[in-house]
């Protein structure tokens, strides 16, 4: 299998403080790949790697395959980039931003006025980059990334400082990008419910360690695995030898509750059911865990216990 | 290398596009035009004492002159501030960095559009400034700006050397900008650096400091002596310019100074070895050199003369034996000297023109003489230019002042003194140089040292007791041992400087000191103190041209000279006495006078004989000639006073500069005195009249016999008493 990009072992440190540590990526071409971790775990960090912005004397990523080492700077003609808050040159409007990016791609000014109009910034265009809005300046650095049709995106918190409205905008546009034109997303970000929603495949990363490298549906299946159900039964105590025949993981927690492994939403319904057919008196049903749980739970491990 | 080529017109592009609305055209067209507006405002109120001819120069290089002091600068730092802060604002390295793009021509393309920066704000500054000259001219037509032009040779060769002065401070800042990623430290920093630079320029010291480049471009405005386009300073503003665009890109390149100049260790080593290396060719670049002898001796130039002449000679003084006849064709010479040459004064002489170079055996000296009307304009390259620039700038500086103070003074103050004067005299030698920083040979400055003990001991040992004699009567005079130090160089025998009119002078003045009024114990002393026979008959020979033509008894003199002749053994210089003392005693009253030749206002050829019938009052002067002028009214109040048919009042001008005289002439003096110019050709009019010294008054006869040929000034009341005992129709004033 090709890939997007591929990292063999990435480190990366300030001084004695390693942020990126044996870091190794696999991005399948044509995938949404949500590189997600909290705030500090090393995202802008194995960003500005994958883009060149770090330098290294390794050569430990592959961009299409290829060396991204060896193939600086010619092989950002098959990249868009979007680091942090978007590069602007705030005293130039945004049509004159987009001709700088225009003139050092070799690209026909003509296309200008699409990537305006795709980032709906076609009003502004005049304007000065400094009077923009957060969100208007966003869109306008995914327009400048997206300029010269590249085959993979790279972008970093695309949606940070979006309006909701703004925040839809941007997935619908990526995930068109994604089905329409094939091309290979790599976009980061801190909040799991924004992955979750546009990306075929994620990874996590914190404290610099790749804590979960995979495809949605396997993320979502993993996640149910530690989901636990807790059953609210009055006088649980009378009931759970009888429980304990059908399902021997049932753990007693306080008088009136029980809790009970569930590997999916199916599950639950079979359990209650069968609880309900034992005559047992089930008074609460709470879902405990799941992709937040998860997400939280791989986060809060120690270095040395991986996941994966 | 080759994406570089590939995608450095799209980043120089791109920065093209990036200056829009960043207000750098209007920076750059502001600190261009502020200063020729200043200068055209200025012009309105100064006096304009350059030649009219030269007016439109003047006018550009004032504005040079002005803006590169501190504002261009100031500009250059401002400027390349602003160009990199425009990067880090928003942090758009990353942006541009991300592009299929190199980065070393992203690096590039930013230094280039600030050397083209730099560039365009001096063509506009010599734009506004020509503006300005019109607005001028047309507001002040009394300036005659239309009667000249600009020399835009000069000025494109100016304007290259401002530009290459600033490329240092265009990489040092950008490495500098990058470095700090603020607006603030470098921009300080530079401005700083400006003033420090402008403090050194102001001392002289330095040059290497990269932003003073600018301002001691404006110091060595006139440029090279020696034919080379850039000065020291500028070469090195280049070099500063290559490491620090190299330390910037390495810096650029590996983001941040630790990865760039200490990971791994030998980025270290390979930026300190380009900083030794560099400092050492700075060091190279700015050594005063010595410039060593040629293979043979040799003088050559080019001669420019309104009347043709076809050859030049080679003199030694002082007796101006002819040591080589140079032919000159199409304005040029050369020759090869294949007489032995001691290091020492020598002449050249073209018509009536002379020029006094110093050169010696293996020396290649090349002459540029300009001979017009206003007199010579010479310029001498070669082995020996910085030994002729020194002398052209040392001037005879007179140390007499400090005897002239000394009578406060105790020997020990007063050795301090001269010592002090002695250390600061060697001192200017050795630390001369010139704007192209070639320092004169030692065997020259070893010349000017003995030249300068011989002075300074004439005044310890002769000047300097008188006065302690006559303040201290009852003291013996002690001297500290400071001052042996002068007197490990020697008496006054050195043979070695006989071609140097000063020092004979000083060996003169000395037995003058010693001997007083008596004629005798002079030429003791001269003939005691002098062993060298050459140089002492040299020097008996001119105490001996000086005393005859003081004595006004022909007996006298003929005896002086029998005497002066027992001690000069020197064929030549023998002849040349007996020479001497006839045109003397030739001066004596009742002598018929050199017929002259000269020129009058309205363009006449007159001789002297065309005054024939009539007493001549004769005032010999020149324009230059600052005693001669204060005598003038005094003659000019005779002229007026004695107007007669039989008396003519003639100032005779000996200038070279024939429009300088026409000027004075014309405008300055008085129309009862007939204004000549004299035609000396050869000398032989200032030979036959003894003409060493002027102001000069003589007084001649209707025949053309000599009356008074050694008058007292116009201002002694004994001119006017002998104007009405010689001269019969004025004895009726007595």
């Amino acid at each position: 299998m090709s890939f997007a990009i591929e990292t063999k072992n990435l480190n990366y440190a300030y001084g004695a403080q390693k942020v990126v540590n044996n870091v190794s990526l696999q991005v399948p071409q044509g995938s949404i790949y949500g590189f997600l971790g909290p705030n500090g775990a090393g995202k802008t960090t194995t960003i500005r790697l994958l883009t060149g912005m770090l330098a290294t004397d390794d050569d430990n990523i592959f961009i299409h395959g290829q060396s991204l080492k060896k193939n600086m700077p010619m092989i950002f003609k098959t990249m868009g980039t979007l680091i942090e808050t978007p590069s602007l040159y705030l005293h130039l409007s945004g049509r004159e931003n987009l001709r700088i990016i225009a003139t050092m791609r070799g690209l026909p000014y003509s296309r200008i006025d699409d990537a305006l109009a795709t980032a709906g910034l076609s009003a502004a265009a005049g304007k000065k980059a400094k009077q923009y809005s957060l969100g208007m300046k966003q869109r306008l650095g995914i327009a400048m990334a997206l300029l010269a049709d590249p085959d993979l995106l790279i972008l970093d918190e695309p949606a940070n400082g979006l309006d909701p409205t703004g925040i839809i905008e941007v997935r619908e546009l990526l995930v068109k990008l994604n089905r329409e034109r094939g091309k290979t997303i790599f976009v980061s970000s801190h909040l799991l419910t924004e992955v979750e929603k546009t990306c075929t495949h994620i990874g996590i990363i914190h404290h610099g360690v790749m804590r979960y490298n995979g495809t949605l549906a396997e993320m979502k299946a993993s996640a149910y695995q530690s989901a636990q159900v807790i059953f609210r039964i009055p006088q649980a105590n009378s009931w759970l030898e009888q429980i304990e025949n059908r399902y021997p993981a049932v753990k007693h927690q306080g008088a009136d509750e029980i809790i009970l492994p569930a590997n999916s939403r199916e599950e639950v319904s079979q359990i209650n059911r069968e609880l309900v057919e034992m005559n047992v008196p089930v008074a609460g049903i709470q879902l405990h865990g799941g992709l937040e749980e998860w997400f939280m739970h791989i986060i809060d491990q120690d270095k040395d216990k991986q996941i994966v | 290398m080759r994406i570089f080529f590939a995608t450095h017109n799209k980043a120089l592009k791109a920065e093209a596009q990036k200056l829009r609305h960043s207000g750098m055209v209007w920076l750059c067209l502001g600190a261009a035009a502020f200063i020729p507006i200043l200068m055209t405002i200025i012009g309105f109120n100064m006096p304009w004492d350059s030649p009219v001819d030269e007016r439109w120069n003047k006018v550009i290089e004032n504005n040079l002159q002005a803006f590169t002091g501190f504002f261009f600068p100031l500009f250059v730092v401002i400027m390349m501030v602003r160009l990199v802060y425009l990067e880090h604002r928003s942090d758009t390295w990353k942006l541009v960095e991300t592009q299929p793009v190199s980065k070393a021509a992203i690096y590039f393309a930013k230094w280039e559009i600030a050397v083209l920066i730099s560039l365009a704000t001096l063509l506009a500054l010599i734009i506004f400034g020509v503006i300005g000259g019109y607005i001028l001219q047309w507001g002040k037509p009394s300036l005659k700006l239309d009667q000249s032009s600009v020399d835009w040779g000069r000025i494109a060769r100016i304007v290259s050397r401002y530009w290459v002065a600033s490329l240092g401070i265009i990489s040092i800042q950008y490495f500098l900008s990058l470095l700090m990623k603020s607006f603030a430290w470098p921009m300080s920093i530079g401005l700083i650096a400006i003033i420090a630079g402008s403090i050194f320029t102001g001392f002289g010291v330095l040059n290497w400091w990269p932003w003073a480049a600018t301002m001691y471009t404006t110091q060595s405005y006139d440029g090279s002596i020696s034919g080379q386009y850039f000065m020291a300073h500028e070469k090195i503003s280049l070099l500063w310019s290559a490491l620090f665009l190299w330390l910037g890109y390495q810096l650029y390149r590996r983001k941040t100074f630790a990865m760039a100049f200490f990971r791994p260790v030998s980025n270290l080593f390979l930026a300190l070895a380009a900083i030794g290396v560099l400092a050492l060719i700075i060091w190279t670049v700015n050594k005063p050199i010595q410039l060593s002898r040629y293979e043979a001796t040799v003088i050559a130039g080019e001669l420019e003369t309104t009347t043709p002449v076809s050859q030049i000679t080679l003199l030694r003084p002082p007796l101006m034996d002819t040591v080589l006849n140079i032919p000159v064709k199409d304005k040029q010479f050369h020759a090869r000297v294949n007489t032995a040459l001691p290091a020492g004064m020598y002449y050249l002489r073209a018509g009536n023109n002379r020029v006094e170079i110093f050169m010696g055996d293996k020396d290649s000296v090349y002459v540029n003489w300009k001979i017009e009307e206003k007199g010579s304009d010479v310029k001498i390259a070669g082995t020996r230019l910085a030994e002729n620039a020194y002398l052209k700038q040392a001037g005879g500086g007179d140390l007499s002042y400090l005897v002239e103070g000394a009578y406060r003074q105790t020997p020990p103050e007063f050795a301090r003194s001269v010592m002090s004067e002695w250390k600061d005299g060697v001192d200017r030698m050795t630390k001369f140089k010139t704007v192209d920083r070639i320092r004169p040979a030692e065997d020259f400055i070893a010349l000017q040292k003995k030249l300068l003990s011989m002075r300074l001991l004439s005044i310890v040992n002769v000047e300097y007791p008188k006065v302690h004699a006559a303040y201290y009567p009852n003291e013996d005079l002690k001297y500290p041992k400071s001052l042996d130090k002068l007197k490990a160089d020697g008496g006054l025998n050195a043979p070695e400087l006989a071609s140097f009119a000063n020092y004979r002078g000083y060996v003169r003045s000395a037995a003058r000191q010693q001997a007083g009024a008596n004629d005798s114990i002079y030429f003791n002393v001269i003939r005691d103190s002098v062993n060298d026979p050459y140089t002492r008959d040299v020097i008996l020979y001119e105490a001996a041209q000086e005393t005859i033509f003081r004595m006004k008894d022909s007996l006298h003199r003929n005896q002086t000279m029998a005497r002066i002749l027992g001690e000069v053994r020197d064929e030549k210089m023998r002849v040349k006495l007996l020479e001497a003392n006839e045109r003397a005693n030739n001066l004596q009253r009742g002598k018929k006078a050199f017929d002259f030749q000269a020129v009058s206002l309205n363009g006449k050829d007159m001789r002297l004989s065309s005054l024939a019938g009539k007493y001549v009052v004769l005032d010999f002067w020149a324009t230059w000639c600052v005693p001669c002028k204060k005598e003038t009214p005094y003659f000019e109040e005779y002229a007026q006073r004695y107007t007669s048919e039989q008396i003519a009042f003639v100032s005779l001008s000996v200038d070279e500069d024939k429009q300088a005289w026409r000027f004075d002439a014309n405008y300055k003096r008085n129309k009862r005195v007939l204004q000549l110019l004299a035609k000396d050709e050869n000398g032989k009019m200032s030979e036959a009249f003894a003409l060493n010294t002027i102001p000069r008054f003589m007084l001649i006869d209707p025949k053309g016999n000599i009356l008074n040929a050694q008058m007292p000034a116009a201002s002694d009341p004994e001119f006017e008493s002998i104007l009405q005992k010689e001269i019969p129709s004025l004895s009726r004033f007595q």
